[in-house]
């Protein structure tokens, strides 16, 4: 599985790059308003719902779109670096995962001698397209 | 060669891992430690309960940091280089218990470990197996079935 090696603040994510349909360099000036069929974007910061302060502005800024049946929500990160494919996807443990506030996580992935979280990008984007977040 | 008399009390006794908590000496059943670690940062896991503070991963296998103090309603103080990880192993659950302190493995005799006082917190009797007294210390010791089963329920 190829995964999408995210920046958020200090920390480093990592997401199923079939999760996302478009990723871009955004520019504020360029923040398109619309999706294809017209209907409004939704935009989120994705570092604050995950429970980081917004401190200085990123030097990039990269915007991942989600597309989901009836909306598209485009998720705001500090930047996207690389791709990887890791061996092993772990599931995130029983005893921690039915605690987690929200399901946001795929599993866990031990690459380069790090530990490093799978976002759900599609979860947390209906998420923020119901509303509940 | 040891007598049948010799051979009930060996078998009566188990090896405990003491770790200081707080300023409390706590056994963990030697039976389900795996291995001891220096203590390393976790990786946070957002919107993960405090008593959680993260995941570790060693030699492959992902663990959850479980923090004892705050399970047994304890003082917390700041990692320091004594902390350790204990990772520990119950039926299927893995978990990496965080310890202020590692003392020492003792072995123990079944009949020496006496019911927790009554005195005790519910929330620390409910997860002790019983207490003895090591050195003229008052030693807890705990029940890992307890913690695992307190660790499943809502938090």
């Amino acid at each position: 599985m190829l995964l999408l090696e995210i920046h958020i603040a200090d920390q480093c994510y990592l997401a199923p790059q079939t999760h996302v349909d478009h990723l871009s360099q955004l520019l504020p000036t360029m923040a398109p308003e619309q999706d294809a069929r017209g209907r409004p974007l939704i935009y989120a910061e994705l570092g604050p719902l995950l429970g980081y302060q917004a401190e200085e502005k990123p030097d990039r800024h990269h915007a991942l779109t989600v597309t989901l049946r009836r909306r598209t929500v485009v998720l705001l990160v500090d930047r996207v670096d690389r791709l990887t494919q890791p061996e092993e996807v772990h599931p995130l443990p029983a005893l921690m995962r039915k605690h987690l506030a929200r399901p946001w996580f795929t599993g866990a992935v031990i690459f380069e001698q790090r530990l490093l979280l799978v976002l759900d990008l599609q979860r947390i984007a209906t998420d923020i397209a119901l509303g509940v977040v | 060669m040891m007598n049948q008399n010799e051979v009930d009390v060996l078998g009566e006794i188990q090896e405990y891992l003491v770790v200081n908590l707080a300023d409390e000496l706590y056994a963990i059943p030697g039976i389900a430690v795996r291995e001891v670690m220096r203590w390393q940062t976790p990786t946070s896991v957002p919107g993960a309960p405090a008593i959680m503070p993260g995941l570790i991963s060693q030699r492959g296998v992902i663990f959850p940091v479980i923090d004892l103090r705050l399970m047994l309603g304890l003082t917390l103080t700041p990692s320091t280089r004594a902390t350790r990880l204990v990772l520990v192993e119950h039926d299927v659950t893995r978990m990496a218990l965080l310890v202020d302190n590692v003392v020492d493995l003792v072995p123990l005799t079944i009949k020496s470990i006496t019911p927790p006082p009554a005195a005790l917190e519910a929330q620390r009797v409910r997860l002790l197996a019983g207490v003895t007294i090591l050195e003229g210390a008052t030693l807890a010791v705990l029940n890992l079935g307890a913690l695992v089963a307190a660790l499943h329920e809502t938090l």
